[in-house]
């Protein structure tokens, strides 16, 4: 892109990115706890068929979800990462 | 056999499981251990390991000749060594054999722990990864310095720093010691001074540099030895994760309960606290911090993170594995359970008999060695951190005001890093008979109650002021410690009363917020000349933090 983008307002959208991320991760990691409270029979609800307990799925779920919204950060903030010739022109 | 309900003797190891998040978190070992049979196959492989990590020394050891590469490799290090080096740092001897142990034990509990040191990480890559490394060039404290005033804001900062360092290297040599005596069959101070000279030896000659690769190696062996006993576990039921359970529930005393939360803590505000020490606390750690500084940018440093997190997730899920795999292949067997029982050498042997049930003394050699290698990883990765903190941010940045002598400070750094490694060696013995559990809840709830607060408001809040700053530390550092020694660890485990002022073990969930609100209350009310200059420098360290230019 030829267009030199305004870097405060990549600042500004990498820390609206931030903000949601993280709010989605403590959402899903803080929702294990109930887990251990009100939801404590969903969790040991078995998966049709097998053993496996929907804490385990929801465990594993975690692990990968994790891994993936790490992924879309990385994506996300490399294009809002503001290169060289735009930096120079919001030192100015 | 073990019949229902849950037997005393599956009881009496719950002492032990209680506190092993804590220990995971500050990677010590715990609880009974009976001294092994001298384990040659496990010698022999710690010896290769040891051989050519004192190589690694060696090489580093010309490529370190200032400050600036004795701390941070040079800054060359890359986001997929440095990933793999932090999840060497951070993945102990304890969540290995501890989560497998707590598995063993009450089931799938054990994930809650292994989620819990896991969570960090993307918040880490999120919230810390970028700003952390375009501001700081030593230590998280250069970073909280940067816009406040410089001695009060690292005195403070230091302060969190070595508290933190200290407890986990206590926890650590601890830890070492019963766990060297556990799987080699060496006496306990022997066990501590050999960590505390090899560390000595890779950090004093080899620096960042040295520790990087100590902990690159320790990582892939780890992971290695990891992926072949969850393969062989797996193999063993046609990889087939529903028959792996059902054996485990029918070997199990509880049976099916090892599939419901719960077993092991049945309180979800007790898991909260948990949870929230753990998530946060990994984002105070100064050793781990210190690590983003290795790599050239901030686009490797989010790479560092999100590498390290791969590493971590993968090592948790397969721990999962393992653990239940524990319950198939070691519970009841009497090669490995006495007659009434008991797991052989103390509950946290679980993982290595497992080693041994499916690869044989080769394995379970590899995995001792493995264990071994990991403490010195971990502890060379604190030793570092300390002597940052009072070479880097005492001496050359407070006491020399920003302009030390550069071999003067080379040489305090070495000086510094011997003496670490003796008072570990002390602190090891002193404590050897100490209920290690306490020293290692504090360093998770410190870091999130000191260091994390501190350091996310530098970066992300504009009314940040140095006094509120210095309100927040003593806030958090205070209830912290306040809340531990009057919570059940101390209160009712060492002094003896009967019942807790305070129930929680993790006080984090309710430190850390009041760390925060202590920093906002005093932030607001501050209205000193420095403060506006505090308030200032705002804007100059986000452009700074999100471009990597000084303003």
């Amino acid at each position: 892109m030829s267009t030199s983008r305004d870097v405060q307002t990549l600042i500004r959208k990498k820390n609206r990115l931030r903000v949601v991320m993280a709010i989605i991760i403590m959402a899903l990691y803080f929702g294990f706890a109930l887990g251990y409270g009100p939801l404590k029979a969903l969790f040991a609800e078995k998966m049709a068929g097998s053993l496996i307990p929907f804490g385990l799925v929801y465990f594993v779920s975690l692990i990968f979800s994790f891994v993936i919204i790490e992924l879309i950060y990385l994506k996300f903030a490399k294009d809002l990462d503001p290169k060289d010739e735009e930096v120079s022109h919001y030192a100015k | 056999m073990l019949s229902k309900p849950l037997p005393i003797r599956l009881l009496s190891l719950f002492p032990l499981f209680l506190f092993s998040s804590l220990a995971l978190a500050a990677g010590s070992i715990d609880g009974e251990v009976e001294r092994q049979s001298v384990n040659p196959t496990a010698i022999a492989m710690f010896l290769v390991f040891v051989c050519v990590t004192l190589y690694i020394s060696y090489w580093a050891s010309k490529r370190t000749t200032t400050s600036a590469e004795f701390y941070t490799a040079g800054g060359g290090i890359s986001g997929l060594q440095n990933g793999a080096a932090i999840a060497g740092d951070f993945m102990s001897a304890a969540s290995f054999l501890g989560i497998t142990a707590l598995i063993y034990a009450t089931g799938i509990d054990g994930m809650t722990l292994a989620l819990a040191a896991f969570a960090g990480w993307p918040m880490m890559l999120i919230l810390l990864s970028e700003r952390v490394r375009n501001l700081g060039k030593v230590t998280f404290t250069d970073v909280v310095a940067l816009r406040l005033e410089q001695t009060r804001t690292r005195v403070i900062a230091v302060l969190g720093s070595v508290s933190v360092v200290v407890m986990y290297l206590i926890a650590q040599m601890v830890g070492a010691g019963k766990l060297i005596e556990l799987l080699f069959g060496l006496p306990y101070e022997v066990a501590v001074i050999i960590v505390a000279a090899l560390v000595m030896a890779y950090v004093a000659f080899g620096g960042m540099l040295a520790t990087t690769w100590v902990q690159i190696v320790k990582a892939l062996l780890l992971l290695s030895g990891i992926t072949i006993i969850g393969v062989l576990v797996l193999y063993s039921v046609d990889f087939n994760l529903n028959e792996l359970l059902r054996q485990a529930v029918d070997k199990h005393p509880r049976g099916d309960d090892i599939l419901t939360n719960g077993v092991w803590i049945d309180d979800p505000i007790q898991i909260l606290t948990l949870l929230v020490s753990m998530m946060f606390g990994t984002l105070g750690l100064p050793h781990i911090l210190m690590r983003l500084f290795t790599v050239p940018n901030m686009e490797e440093s989010r790479r560092s993170a999100f590498y390290a997190s791969v590493f971590i997730g993968y090592f948790f899920l397969l721990l999962i594995v393992a653990g239940f795999g524990t319950i198939v292949f070691v519970m009841g067997n009497p090669e490995y359970t006495d007659s009434a029982g008991k797991l052989l050498g103390g509950g946290n042997m679980a993982a290595i008999h497992l080693a041994n049930a499916v690869g044989g003394d080769l394995l379970m050699g590899f995995m001792s060695a493995v264990a071994f290698a990991t403490i010195l990883a971990v502890v060379a990765g604190l030793t570092v951190a300390g002597s940052a903190a009072i070479s880097h941010d005492l001496y050359a940045q407070v006491l020399c005001k920003g302009k030390p002598d550069p071999d003067k400070e080379i040489r305090l750094t070495r000086i510094v890093t011997l003496v670490l490694g003796l008072l570990a060696v002390a602190l090891g013995i002193v404590f050897q008979e100490q209920n290690v559990a306490v020293i290692a809840t504090l360093p998770m709830v410190v870091a999130a109650s000191v260091n994390l607060p501190i350091l996310l408001l530098s970066l992300y809040w504009s009314k940040l002021t140095t006094r509120g700053a210095v309100a927040g530390a003593i806030v958090g550092f205070v209830s912290a410690i306040g809340l531990i020694i009057v919570g059940p660890k101390v209160w009712v485990d060492i002094i003896g009363f009967e019942k807790a002022l305070f129930p929680y073990d993790y006080p984090a969930l309710f430190t850390m917020p009041a760390a925060f609100l202590a920093i906002w209350i005093v932030s607001k009310m501050d209205n000193s000349k420095r403060a506006q200059e505090d308030r200032a420098n705002f804007e100059g360290l986000v452009r700074q933090s999100e471009t990597g230019r000084i303003a």
